[in-house]
Formats: structure tokens, sequence, C-alpha cells
């Protein structure tokens, strides 16, 4: 299990600073849910972390500076899934798979029986083994978002960041594809770090969550804690009830506004 | 009810029975191609001349001495000549395509064709200063990589550095050189037949030079290239994935232009500019076999050689005693013949 340290981090671009994070840590093994408006930095943070934003400040796993891990090395600490992958339609999924275990395979080299019992491994988790043989733009939207997971889970990366990655399904797939992040992240001892819109998905599977907001940390806690009517007023610009789920987690509901809430929002939202 | 599950996720290879079909394929083109011309030689009498050249293999062959002639001097030397470009002008363009991830990429993207242009162009107008005709491939060589080099110096000091910068640094490369083209030739209108000639492409050789001189461009080229194959295949995610998943995509996107440009700034040099078969010959392999780089690129480098050898029989039978240019030749059959393979496909490019 990784832990995660992000110290004075601040991304700029053209002059401009999108995202600054004094600090935000990642316990090993935890499941962080980043939530925020569109726009607010999330998966600007996101992509910081994994290295591929060019930012100021450190991002240490276990303590190690990431700056001074090679790509190779780091691709065998973090897996990431982006909330809109590259599809190349016309690659068999098994192809697709295997491309989770280049950090594993030499320069010039080819695929090892190792690399195909791990693909096979991480297909068998997400129940995509049979789609072996399957072109990727012939999937349905459930099964594409499992074989880009499966793709993830094969690089065997103890740190698994994932940007909405339930964005294009529908509410029955979504809740499918979160029991099993859940289930991979105890089995494998992931520690997890995800986007997400949904609010309630984020309160019913995240055990800490982080509000982002004009590309600063603002909240961060457990789902109740961050979770007000207000918070959620004022950053989101949105009217909402936040009610007990009778389960011990908390689920938020949009409600259509009465004059006064309005008010509130016009108020308070920049 | 027991569903079949494959054991493990086998990765894509190269079938047995497609490389023996792309390999049937070449032995057929060039096997014509030596036997076909002004002078018949009977296949089974060159088959026979051919392996007597292995050591221990002694038989008489039926060919007269002045057949002989023709055979090692002529007709060999050509036939091996359009295979080893049509090889390299298919391998190469389905490699940019790979590590541009764009179906349109060929060869002469980032400006081999404009460089080589230019250079042709002062090699034959400096022959009036005294140049000799040997001049005219080396001029060729040095200008297509100048133009490559200059646009791969104006993509990394312009820009991102992504792929689409470097492709429109070549975009205005080409532009510049063939401009600077245009202006010389237009000068000396006197060479303009010659020129034009050049730029259409033919397979002319004298003995075996030609091959000697393209054959170790060829050879390393397709090595380097043939070896990327894997990670042509990962570049197909796209560059941010492809970085997330260990790859220094800038690295691998040096060495498979700096091959590919190398192998074809040496085709060019011997053959001129021969379109269409640096696009055509990838596209009917992906729609026939698949698009991973581990069967394009082998497949794509096997039957481009038999498609240039027939090509280059056609040119010069279809209008014998004349010749055609190659180039027309690449692009009246192929074009139809691509329209056939895309009409017929389920696959999409």
């Amino acid at each position: 299990m990784t832990r995660i340290d992000v110290t004075d981090l601040a991304v700029s671009v053209d002059g401009r600073v999108l995202v600054t994070v004094d600090r935000l840590t990642v316990e090993p093994g935890e499941w962080l849910g980043l939530i925020g408006p569109n726009g607010a930095g999330k998966t600007t943070l996101l992509r910081a972390i994994q290295g591929t934003m060019p930012h100021r400040g450190s991002v240490r796993f276990d303590g190690r500076e990431r700056a001074g891990i090679s790509r190779s090395e780091l691709a065998k600490m973090i897996a990431s899934v982006p909330q809109r992958p590259v599809v190349p339609s016309h690659m068999r999924v098994a192809d697709y798979v295997l491309l989770g275990r280049t950090p594993f395979i030499p320069y010039l080299g080819t695929e090892r029986v190792s690399d195909l019992s791990a693909a096979r491994d991480a297909m068998l988790e997400l129940g995509v083994l049979e789609l072996a043989d399957r072109r990727m733009g012939t999937l349905s939207g459930g099964e594409l978002q499992r074989v880009v997971l499966a793709r993830a889970l094969a690089q065997e990366a103890p740190v698994l960041l994932l940007d909405e990655p339930t964005s294009s399904l529908d509410v029955g797939h979504t809740q499918q594809v979160m029991d099993l992040i859940d289930e991979l992240r105890r089995r494998r001892e992931l520690t997890l770090v995800s986007a997400l819109h949904d609010l309630t998905l984020a309160a019913q599977f995240c055990e800490r969550l982080v509000l982002v907001a004009d590309g600063r940390v603002v909240a961060d806690g457990p789902a109740r804690a961050v979770l007000t009517e207000g918070a959620i007023a004022r950053h989101y610009g949105a009217t909402v009830r936040v009610l007990d789920d009778g389960d011990g987690r908390v689920v938020v509901i949009p409600v259509r506004a009465r004059s006064s809430d309005r008010r509130v929002a016009d108020v308070e939202v920049p | 009810m027991a569903v079949s599950v494959p054991r493990v996720p086998l990765p894509t290879r190269l079938r047995v029975a497609w490389l023996l079909g792309a390999v049937a394929f070449l032995v057929a083109a060039v096997a014509l191609g030596v036997a076909v011309g002004p002078v018949k030689l009977a296949p089974g009498e060159v088959f026979r001349s051919l392996i007597g050249l292995l050591p221990g293999v002694d038989g008489p062959d039926g060919l007269t001495d002045t057949q002989t002639t023709i055979l090692y001097q002529i007709r060999l030397p050509r036939v091996v000549l359009g295979g080893l470009v049509g090889a390299m002008l298919a391998g190469a363009g389905a490699a940019y395509q790979g590590v541009f991830r764009n179906p349109l990429a060929d060869p002469y993207l980032l400006g081999v064709a404009a460089g080589a242009g230019l250079g042709a162009t002062l090699a034959i107008i400096g022959r009036a200063a005294g140049l000799t005709a040997e001049a005219v491939p080396v001029a060729a060589f040095a200008g297509a990589l100048a133009a490559v080099g200059l646009t791969y110096l104006l993509g990394r000091t312009v820009g991102d550095r992504t792929a689409t910068t470097l492709i429109l640094a070549g975009v205005a490369v080409a532009s510049f050189f063939t401009a600077a083209q245009t202006f010389v030739q237009q000068r000396n209108a006197d060479t303009f037949r010659e020129v034009y000639a050049w730029i259409l492409g033919r397979l002319g050789t004298t003995g075996w030079s030609e091959v000697g001189t393209v054959a170790p461009y060829v050879v390393v080229s397709g090595a380097v290239l043939l070896a990327h194959r894997r990670m042509l295949d990962v570049l197909a995610v796209g560059d941010e994935e492809a970085a997330t998943l260990g790859v220094r995509v800038g690295r691998v996107r040096w060495w498979v232009v700096a091959a590919a440009t190398l192998g074809t700034a040496a085709a060019v040099a011997v053959s001129g500019l021969i379109g269409f078969v640096g696009i055509v010959v990838p596209h009917t392999v992906r729609l026939v076999a698949g698009s991973s780089y581990r069967v394009v690129l082998p497949l794509s480098f096997l039957l481009g050689a038999g498609f240039l050898v027939l090509a280059d029989l056609a040119a010069r039978t279809v209008l014998a005693p004349s010749e055609l240019p190659i180039g027309v030749i690449t692009a009246f059959f192929g074009a139809p013949f691509f329209v056939l393979v895309l009409r017929t496909s389920r696959e999409e490019i």
C-alpha cells in the first residue's frame, strides 16, 4: 500500500494559476474522492499527481519524490484511467489490456508469460476475459469501461487514479463498476484517488472527500462533513437536500430552488 | 452450458497463413517480373539458373548466353530494385501512419519528396557545370534528409512538440522546398523534361549498382521499424496515455521517423517519387489482416515489394517498347484496386 503526499503544489498554464494545493495526503489503501464543480481543477490535480502536467511543488509516493522516478518505474507505481480514454477502435481487447504491461516489457521486447497471466488476472477480475478477441470499437459503454480498467489493473501499480470512471454509464452499470472498483481496492490493497461529479456516488463509496473549487481545496474530510447544503450551494450554485440514507451514509438530492435559496446562490456564486 | 473462455489473452501475432500468402505473392511477382519482357525467359529455366548459383548445386539450365546476360544484368537487378523500393515505401508509410496516428500520413509527409525534388533538380541543372549523372541520387538523398531535418528542428523549437506540430512544420518546409524547386526549374527551362521525368519516378537500372546503393538502407531501416512494431501499437492510445504507460513518446517517434526517413530518402534517390505505395499497401493490409503493427509492418514490406515489382512490369509492357512512369501505374491501377478493397471490407480505416 502506498501513501501519497502533495505539498505546495501549483499548476499554472500561460501564467494563469489553475490549481494550488498547500497540503494533501492520501493514506495507504484509502479511497479518496475529488469533488467540485466543472472546471474546478479536479482533472488538472490528477494529472499533476501522475506527472503528465508540469507543476511546482512536490508529489511523493511513500516518501519518494516523484520527480526523481523514471517514466517506466513510475508506470509501475501509478496506473490511471482518463475521463475520455483514447480508444483505438480496431485494436483487439486482448492487445489493449496487454498495453498495461508496457512498463514491464523491454523497449524492443514482447510479452512474456508473466505479462499474459497478469493481463488474464485483470480481465478475469473485471469479467472481460471472454471479450479478448473483440474489437475495442464494438464494445458497449459498460464493457469499454471495464476493459479500460482491466488495462490499468494489468499495470499492477499500487496507486490507481480514476478521472470520472462512470461518467458515461447508466445507473446500473455505474453501481456495478463502483462496486467492482471498491472490491479491487480491498483485494489488491490499492490507494485510490478518483474525480467524481456525482455527489451521492462519492458519498456512498469514498472514505474521504476533498472538495475542490476555483483551484483550491475548500473542504476535506468524511462525506458527512464535506457535503453540506451550504457548501454545495456556495460552490456548485445548486440547491440540494443532504439526507441520511438510513445506512450511515448520506445522499445528495437536487431540489428545485425556492426563491430564498436562489437568492443565496445568486449572491455567493462567483 | 460451458462458454469457451480463453486461458490467457494472447497478443495479436502474424499468422503463418498470412505470411506464406504474402511471400507467395512476392515470389509470383518476381517470377513474372523476370520472365516477361521483350525477350521471353521461361520461368522454369530462370529458376534452374538461380538454383545453380547455390554452392553444391550444379545443373545445366536451358538459357543461352544472351538470355543469361539479360537475366542477371537487366531483369533481375530491376526487379530486385523494385522490390526494395516498394518494400521501403510501404513499410515507411505504415510506420508514419502509426507514429502520427494519421491514416493519411505517407513517407513523404515531413518533406522527403520536396527536399529530394530540389536536390535532384539542382544536380540535373548542375550537369551543365560539369556534375556527373551520379550526382543526382546523392543530391536527392541529401535534399530529402535536409528537409526532414529542418522539419524536426522547427517542430522542436516551435510549439508544444506534439505530432501535429511536427506535421505542420513538415507542411511549411515542403512548401518552401517546392517553391525553391519550382523557381530553380523555371530559371532553367531546358532541363524541364528531365526534371519532370525524375519526379514521376522510374526504376531504370545500370546493372546492380543502384541495388547496392539502396539495399543497406532498406535493411537497416526495415530492421529498426520492425523492432518498433509493439511500440507503434502502444502509441495508438495517444501521447499522454502512452506516457503514463512508461513510454518516452518523443524518443520512440524520433527513432521511427529517423529510420523511415533514411530508408525513404535512399529509395527516392534511386527511383524518384513514386506515390501511393506508402498509403495503399499498409491500408490494404489493415483491411484484410487487422490493424496491429505486428501484422501491418511485416506484411507491408512483403506486399509493397510485390506490388511495385508488378507495377514496374506494367510500366514497361503496357506501351512497349516505350515506358510509362511507374508513378502513373501505381496510382492508375492502385486506386481502383484500393476502392475495391474498401468496398468489400467490413473494417474501417
